[in-house]
């Protein structure tokens, strides 16, 4: 069983670092391809789970990380991330999820995302967060540590943050959280749409959020931080 | 019986055949008294008791003629050939009424042949049939009985004792009261027939009949058109009537006058008027009669009300096109709420092209950025290549966003007062479309002062369609544990505040599961393999664009209830204002 953190004589060193891009649409893979080239991150594409999984023994050893669909046909992403903790892999895995998918995300950094980002995403976004990842992983010694400290280090900051919200404010964020639109959330709530458009929004400038994944990610670091205390990440 | 004088028997009729001897056996003087007080009885039992003419006739021979029987046999068609038959008989030989003989080898026939008044002594020697006979006939004294001054019968009279004899003076007793009491027998017998198609005519009556001359003048007007029209036959005869009646022909008059002419007869709806000038569809046949030269004389019309008929008929033929209307928007609205879902579906993917064109741009921005002063030629090429790219990219967007458009081309919302009750009673009728309803018990429980709502017909029609059908899904279980002990569905409808009417839709199934209940108007959130595919987040989504509310509740101890409001259409919006 090959380590990705292990030492290793390879070049990597020259290119810094790599990020393994997978997903099944070309145009996504040719788009990230093009954007991690030209900022000089090394990048691979693989068009599925599986072909990555059956290069893994492969690869370069060095500072890497995974950036993968959610939704895929054959073995999705949360699978994968299942997949690679059963073989004892802790690459730092980032997920891309469906538009309002927030109930994927939720799972994918359950079993072990570091982050996700929601389709469509910005280029500038997610080349940020994983130069981020890359850059911070160069400093610790293991790829685990890495990764439970980005999250502890962004957990210890959201708890902080989603703290500072009303009880209000709180009840929106939750509720978002699992998914459920405006109008669910005002049912539920018995508020008029209007007025949990209004708290939400009050809410995301509280968060200094500036799109609901943004918010969600702090949740979901906030409820992590709540579940698993300091002890690290279970499944 | 062992007489021994009973002879061989006889070879010719006329062996047993002695009516000559009444000529030479000394007779009585006729009992002309007797014979007019017999008459006198006949006449006034044919009065009093027509039925018992024939009894009394034959009584009255009995006792003028000094006969030990006397009856009457009448010939009648049997199963081979002609019988006669002993209608009446009186006396010693009454035990024998209803037996039958042969026409040809019976006396009576000899007697019809003939057409005369003949006298047997022991006829038995030549009519076997009459052997065995009890009691015994020694002579027996026959007068043709005559139906329309044809001879179908037999007056007789019969002597049981062998020294017993008939004389002249009987004979013409006999014949004459043959020929009055069959006069008499003829005259009941019409007048019972005259009675039976009396009664027949009667009956016809009943009927809405009319005849009329040429001239439209009304001649026969039965009592069943008295019931229909409301005019009584003295009001009507003599009126015309096309005026008296109003009558609207569905084709031309002229049209309706030529067919009576060329073939006789016409049939149609007419519309016409009653006396209390209510409008109703009569049903019509007219038969041309033409006297013996052929002229056309008079026409039958024979009538009936087919008002509710016709109404009833047309009711179901508009129900049957507002039926297969409604199914048509049915499609329409199915096509609607799967381009809801379509839509859900097309935004994802059209987050795949947004998502690679950013990135490519993002990527086109970082190589112009990062290589300070003039590009390299291979950088230059990358940059195309990004931008080139991303506008495939957009254009695949553009694709998307098209398709999505023609699919849902047509769903626009238009809001018009609606009559709730009916549109309930409409969605119900198309929710059971092709549905099985296992022993469902369906109540509707509407308030009886539903004010009119303001809302897209065939859309709130969808909301209930689809809340039907998942309730009387949810009752549906097979599973023995989960059926519930009664199956109710309860469609209710009343007015919830000044502003909005509630609608309800309960069943009695299994209710639903907590986590279910939490998501079940999110999109792409089932809990059925394979429903109408139109989402209970479609049917929210419906409702709030009508500005209404759609939840869920526990319905009691078992099943769930979908509530749902819309608003009340204003007094001041009228159909008319929409476009």
């Amino acid at each position: 069983m090959l380590h990705v953190g292990g030492t290793s004589n390879t070049d990597t060193a020259a290119l810094g670092s790599a990020v393994y891009v997978i997903d099944d649409e070309e145009p996504i893979r040719d788009a990230l391809a093009a954007l991690f080239q030209s900022a000089r991150v090394r990048v691979e594409t693989y068009p599925d789970a599986i072909s990555f999984l059956e290069m893994l023994p492969r690869l370069g050893a060095g500072h890497a990380c995974v950036l993968a669909d959610v939704r895929m046909p054959g073995m999705d992403g949360i699978e994968l991330l299942h997949e690679l903790r059963k073989r004892g892999v802790s690459l730092p895995v980032v997920v891309m999820t469906g538009h309002g998918d927030v109930k994927t995300a939720v799972q994918a950094m359950k079993a072990g995302a570091i982050d996700f980002f929601e389709k469509p995403f910005d280029g500038t976004t997610i080349l940020g967060a994983v130069q981020a990842a890359l850059s911070a992983s160069t400093a610790l010694s293991t790829v685990e540590q890495m990764g439970n400290n980005h999250i502890l280090a962004n957990a210890t900051q959201a708890v902080e943050q989603i703290a500072a919200l009303t009880p209000r404010e709180r009840q929106v964020l939750d509720l978002l959280a699992e998914g459920k639109p405006n109008k669910a959330i005002a049912y539920q709530l018995g508020l008029s749409p209007r007025t949990v458009e209004a708290c939400r929004a009050r809410m995301m400038s509280r968060l200094g959020a500036r799109s609901l994944s943004e918010a969600v990610r702090l949740w979901v670091w906030s409820e992590l931080a709540t579940e698993t205390g300091s002890s690290g990440l279970e499944c | 019986v062992s007489d021994a004088d009973i002879p061989v028997q006889a070879r010719h009729v006329d062996d047993v055949l002695i009516t000559h001897e009444l000529a030479r056996r000394p007779s009585r003087a006729p009992a002309y008294e007797a014979e007019s007080r017999a008459l006198g009885l006949l006449a006034q039992e044919m009065a009093n008791n027509p039925g018992g003419v024939l009894r009394k006739c034959a009584e009255l021979v009995m006792e003028l003629c000094h006969a030990d029987s006397a009856g009457v046999s009448i010939l009648e068609p049997g199963d081979t050939g002609s019988i006669f038959r002993w209608h009446t008989a009186v006396g010693a030989f009454a035990p024998n009424i209803g037996g039958t003989m042969p026409r040809d080898a019976s006396p009576c026939g000899t007697v019809v042949d003939r057409n005369s008044v003949l006298l047997f002594n022991k006829a038995e020697r030549f009519f076997p049939d009459l052997q065995g006979v009890e009691p015994r006939i020694y002579e027996s004294l026959l007068a043709p009985w005559h139906v329309s001054g044809e001879a179908v019968g037999t007056l007789w009279a019969i002597k049981h004792t062998p020294e017993s004899r008939f004389d002249a003076e009987d004979a013409r007793l006999l014949q004459n009261l043959s020929r009055v009491a069959s006069a008499a027998y003829q005259m009941i017998t019409a007048l019972t027939e005259a009675k039976a198609a009396g009664a027949v005519l009667a009956t016809l009556d009943l009927a809405a009949i009319m005849t009329r001359n040429f001239n439209d003048t009304i001649q026969f007007w039965s009592a069943g058109c008295e019931r229909l029209y409301g005019w009584t036959a003295a009001e009507a005869a003599g009126r015309s009537a096309h005026d008296l009646l109003g009558t609207v022909f569905p084709v031309p008059r002229s049209e309706v006058e030529a067919t009576l002419e060329d073939c006789g007869v016409w049939s149609g709806d007419l519309r016409q008027r009653t006396r209390d000038g209510r409008e109703v569809v009569v049903a019509v046949r007219k038969v041309l009669h033409r006297d013996a030269e052929g002229r056309p004389v008079a026409v039958l019309e024979s009538l009936a009300d087919v008002t509710e008929a016709r109404r009833a008929e047309q009711a179901l033929r508009a129900s049957e096109a507002r039926l297969k209307e409604l199914q048509a928007e049915l499609l329409h609205v199915s096509r609607l709420s799967a381009a809801g879902e379509m839509a859900s579906a097309l935004a994802h993917e059209l987050n795949q092209p947004l998502a690679a064109i950013t990135t490519y741009i993002r990527a086109g921005q970082l190589i112009l950025t990062s290589d300070q002063g003039a590009l390299a030629p291979e950088r230059v090429v990358e940059i195309k290549r990004v931008i080139d790219r991303a506008a495939q990219q957009a254009l695949r967007a553009g694709e998307i966003v098209r398709r999505l458009r023609e699919f849902v081309a047509k769903g626009k919302a238009e809001k018009r007062p609606e009559d709730l009750r009916k549109l309930i009673e409409e969605a119900s009728m198309l929710a059971a479309v092709g549905m099985r309803k296992n022993d469902i018990h369906t109540t509707f429980r509407l308030d009886p002062v539903l004010p009119p709502v303001l809302v897209d017909r065939v859309q709130i029609q969808q909301v209930l369609v689809n809340l039907i059908r998942n309730a009387v899904e949810a009752m549906a279980g097979e599973n023995a544990d989960d059926t519930p002990p009664y199956r109710e569905l309860v469609v209710a409808a009343a007015p919830c505040d000044p502003e909005m009417v509630e609608i309800s839709v309960a069943d009695t199934g299994p209710g639903l599961a907590p986590g279910v209940a939490d998501s079940l108007f999110e999109p792409f959130v089932s809990t059925k393999p394979n429903g109408m595919g139109v989402g209970l987040s479609i049917c929210r989504t419906i409702v709030e664009m009508h500005d209404g509310r759609l939840w869920a509740e526990l319905n009691g101890e078992a099943g769930t209830v979908f509530r749902f409001t819309v608003p009340r259409a204003r007094a001041d919006v009228s159909e008319g204002d929409h476009t």
